[in-house]
């Protein structure tokens, strides 16, 4: 075996790159991501609530490259949260086994629902407020509500852990410096998103923005064109595209004398 | 609906765990068991691995073509079954109809992707550097250099192609 190819844990990562060590094979890491998704003033609030409630709750939350950090200029707080809430309020949660009309169902088992609720129960405990959400609805089933955690703090635990579920934290910047400090300030480093009419400022941050992806008023689209694999902690090696071939083959220079 | 036998194909066949053990799939929506499946441990896992070592120099020495060929017959038949393996999906790990409908073509163009990009991997620098010479880099494990192409009737070659199972 000449390579080990991991999408898993941080943890589960570190511990196969420790292992690979001692017979030096290639290791290929996509370890999740806390991504954030940085909104400014000049935004259409209606149409960046809409784009948030499908980043952060498709699939549960539980995608790697999931909205997770929705960082709002102070001014358009107010009037995103206005649109926000009732769109996220509007899911249609429930078994997917019922039909087409259900959006979101369970998390993947009930280990991984007791995981997402003890981060909320901690952050609830450390002074959080749950804007909408913030517990198991009342029914069987490893259901978590959609949730949207305010009053947080950078360094507290629901922002800088990888929850992966319908969970999002809101927190408020008052220009780009403090935007992009906010948005890189974690360890995961996969994905995330501008939302801005400033096509400039779309282009100036992607620059500062320390992720694998980054997209512009969207976020999760990806193809098999174009790369994906993080930064830092979210690891290295690119799945999907060229870039995938070059890390799944070996190079050889092969050289002919022509005498 | 229980999915009775499950099994894990190594090797071509259909085996239990090595150490017999099972793990209870269940239904996250409605708490239902899903299937009982093998639960594999590493002796489980050295035989999947010198299998595949096993199969590797014949996948190795397949042309672009037939390599590119197998993949895609891969992807015709996970989308001949997307329909039942999406509801697996559902069923599995709770995910809605919009989910894996939305994921099962993905999964099938990325199979594609990679079975039409076998075929044009090549390595970027070649040419005359040195005074006499004429190198090239390559990308992949295939044997089709020149130098190994006209050795290839006798595999005698001194210089073993990239990716030789030692």
């Amino acid at each position: 075996m000449r390579l080990v190819s991991l999408t898993g844990s941080l943890g589960t990562g570190k511990a196969i790159a420790r292992s690979a060590a001692s017979t030096v094979k290639r290791v290929h890491l996509e370890l999740g991501g806390n991504a954030p998704l940085l909104v400014f003033d000049d935004a259409d609030p209606a149409a960046v609530a809409a784009g948030v409630r499908q980043a952060a709750f498709f699939n549960s939350g539980q995608d790697c490259t999931a909205g997770t950090r929705l960082l709002v200029h102070e001014d358009l707080y107010e009037p995103l949260l206005a649109e926000l809430l009732p769109l996220v309020g509007s899911l249609q949660t429930g078994d997917p086994a019922d039909g087409e009309h259900i959006e979101m169902g369970p998390l993947a088992s009930q280990a991984h629902q007791r995981r997402v609720l003890g981060y909320l129960e901690r952050a609830a405990a450390g002074g959080a407020s749950m804007l909408c959400g913030g517990g198991a609805p009342d029914r069987a089933g490893a259901f978590v509500e959609p949730t949207i955690v305010a009053n947080v703090e950078q360094t507290d635990e629901i922002v800088q852990s990888e929850v992966f579920g319908p969970v999002l934290t809101v927190q408020r910047f008052a220009d780009e410096n403090a935007a992009v400090a906010l948005a890189n300030g974690v360890d995961y480093a996969l994905a995330a998103s501008v939302w801005t009419r400033d096509l400039g400022r779309a282009l100036r941050l992607s620059k500062q923005l320390e992720f694998g992806t980054v997209w512009a008023n969207d976020h999760l689209p990806f193809m098999s064109e174009m790369p994906h694999g993080g930064f830092k902690q979210s690891g290295y090696g690119k799945d999907l595209s060229t870039y995938a071939l070059e890390d799944y083959s070996q190079v050889k220079h092969v050289m002919l004398s022509l005498d | 609906m229980t999915h009775a036998g499950a099994r894990m194909l190594i090797d071509g066949e259909l085996l239990e765990a090595a150490e017999g053990r099972e793990r209870e799939i269940v239904n996250p929506a409605s708490g239902a068991l899903l299937a009982s499946v093998p639960d594999a441990g590493p002796a489980d896992v050295e035989l999947a691995v010198t299998a595949a070592a096993r199969a590797f120099p014949a996948w190795r020495d397949a042309t672009p073509r037939e390599r590119s060929e197998r993949i895609n017959a891969l992807a015709d038949a996970i989308a001949e079954h997307a329909e039942e393996l999406g509801a697996l999906e559902l069923a599995n790990v709770g995910k809605p109809l919009s989910v894996v409908r939305e994921e099962m073509p993905v999964t099938v163009d990325n199979l594609r992707f990679f079975a039409g990009a076998a075929r044009s991997l090549h390595g970027p620098t070649a040419g005359e550097y040195l005074p006499g010479r004429t190198t090239s880099s390559r990308l992949g494990c295939s044997t089709s250099s020149v130098a190994t192409a006209r050795r290839s009737a006798t595999r005698s070659s001194s210089t073993p192609p990239c990716g030789s199972s030692r």
